[in-house]
């Protein structure tokens, strides 16, 4: 089996299998375009530090022969669940900042199904907070004009309790 | 360093909220701050998640058959918070009361006012009560397929120690032959209707008394287990009544809750 190298931003080469990297559409599409001999020079991940593409990679690695996702175009999205399977929820307990990275990486280095995860992850962390909880949970700036406020406090009353 | 938030780039907050429920995205998070109530309010992505439209554009419509149907979720939460008002604003207190020093004064009520029944209470204001659903209502489809009528049936029962005192009906439906359901104007009505039942003293709250809805539509879905016989056989759509009964609860905690659902084909009929 092929082994390619990462750069991560910090300068930390990394060694990994060339289908574990493949997860990743942005390095495959890379290898690809290259030709797939890149086994002298690393690959720069310059968005992305040591310690979140090793993460990265690890995820990577637990799911290198996952089947690809069905494009059921079919099916009705909206039923989407926001269920995680277990390997990937302990993966997922993380500090947020680690969180975060992990989700800006899966971005980055365009892995659709750790994307979604780290989504799924932060939508649960949402889940049955206030505004205000909110804000506190995810450090968020509360930037309405008090006009605005006002305005959705009147749209909101419907929901109110 | 300040660490960079992916809830603050539109693309990945859409991402996170196609995964939160229509009524969460639709009333808390709205109100966080002011991107994300612009990705809210003109994300073509999430206005589908949110039950604001039927597609998303530049995407497959999905073939809406018997397992992928769903009506509208909003629906009850719509129901439950209009039903919380309507029997809080009952047993509000009269605003005249003045809570002043009623030391003196003995013979001044306590405040003991979630017990008192509406035979004593003033009529409710329609008008002030619909206006906070109005816009949620009008912004909302009814179902992932649109249906053809919608039909509601407002039951109401009262009863005395041990027997029924009475059962009143009443219906409100859509015009017939009017076209596809698109909103949740039906529901407007209903809400409506429910106050004209409260302020003609016919619904009366009470642990012994039933509020019920019955809402039935017919929407046309395509047959999941279709397999075509040759390459000219394409799926049709059949026409499906789906029924739903909702219980009112009429005594607090005011919610309501689906207790009934039921469809059939309505084939032999047309």
């Amino acid at each position: 089996m092929s082994t390619i190298k990462l750069l991560s931003s910090d300068n930390a080469e990394l060694a990994v299998d060339k289908e574990v990297a493949e997860r990743s559409i942005l390095i495959k599409n890379m290898l690809e375009d290259v030709g797939g001999d890149m086994s002298d020079q690393a690959i720069p991940i310059p968005n992305v530090n040591e310690a979140v593409l090793r993460k990265v990679i690890e995820w990577c690695e637990h799911h290198k022969s996952d089947p690809p996702p069905p494009a059921d175009e079919d099916s009705d999205s909206r039923k989407k669940s926001t269920d995680i399977e277990e390997w990937d929820q302990k993966f997922m307990q993380v500090d947020q900042e680690m969180l975060f990275e992990i989700i800006l990486a899966a971005n980055y280095l365009d892995i659709k199904p750790l994307l979604d995860v780290g989504c799924k992850t932060v939508a649960n962390m949402i889940k049955g907070k206030s505004p205000e909880e909110i804000r506190k949970t995810f450090n968020i700036q509360n930037d309405f004009t008090p006009e605005e406020e006002d305005q959705i406090r009147r749209e909101n009353e419907w929901a109110e309790e | 360093m300040l660490h960079r938030s992916p809830l603050l780039i539109p693309e990945l907050a859409e991402l996170v909220f196609v995964s939160l429920p229509a009524f969460e995205l639709l009333s808390s998070c709205r109100a966080v701050c002011r991107l994300w109530r612009d990705v809210i309010d003109s994300s073509p992505v999430v206005e589908y998640y949110t039950w604001r439209s039927s597609s998303i554009p530049g995407r497959l419509r999905p073939k809406i058959n018997q397992l992928n149907f769903q009506r509208n979720p909003v629906i009850p939460h719509i129901l439950s918070k209009f039903w919380q008002r309507v029997n809080q604003a009952s047993s509000e207190p009269p605003q005249e009361e003045i809570t002043g020093d009623n030391k003196d004064n003995k013979k001044t009520p306590k405040k003991k006012a979630p017990l008192r029944k509406n035979e004593l209470s003033p009529p409710l204001d329609t008008e002030a009560l619909i206006a906070p659903f109005r816009k949620i209502c009008e912004s909302l489809i009814f179902a992932n397929s649109d249906p053809i009528e919608v039909n509601i049936k407002l039951s109401t029962q009262k009863y005395a120690s041990k027997h029924m005192l009475h059962r009143h009906y009443r219906t409100v439906a859509t015009d017939y032959g009017i076209g596809w359901v698109t909103d949740l104007s039906i529901l407007e009505t209903m809400l409506e209707e429910i106050i004209s039942l409260y302020n003609e003293k016919v619904y009366i709250p009470g642990k012994k008394n039933s509020f019920q809805a019955e809402i039935r539509y017919c929407v046309f879905l395509f047959d999941a287990y279709f397999e075509p016989k040759d390459e000219d056989d394409k799926p049709m759509r059949r026409e499906l009544e789906i029924t739903e009964r909702f219980d009112f609860q009429c005594v607090e905690p005011w919610f309501v809750q689906l207790v009934e659902r039921g469809a059939r084909k309505r084939e032999e009929e047309i």
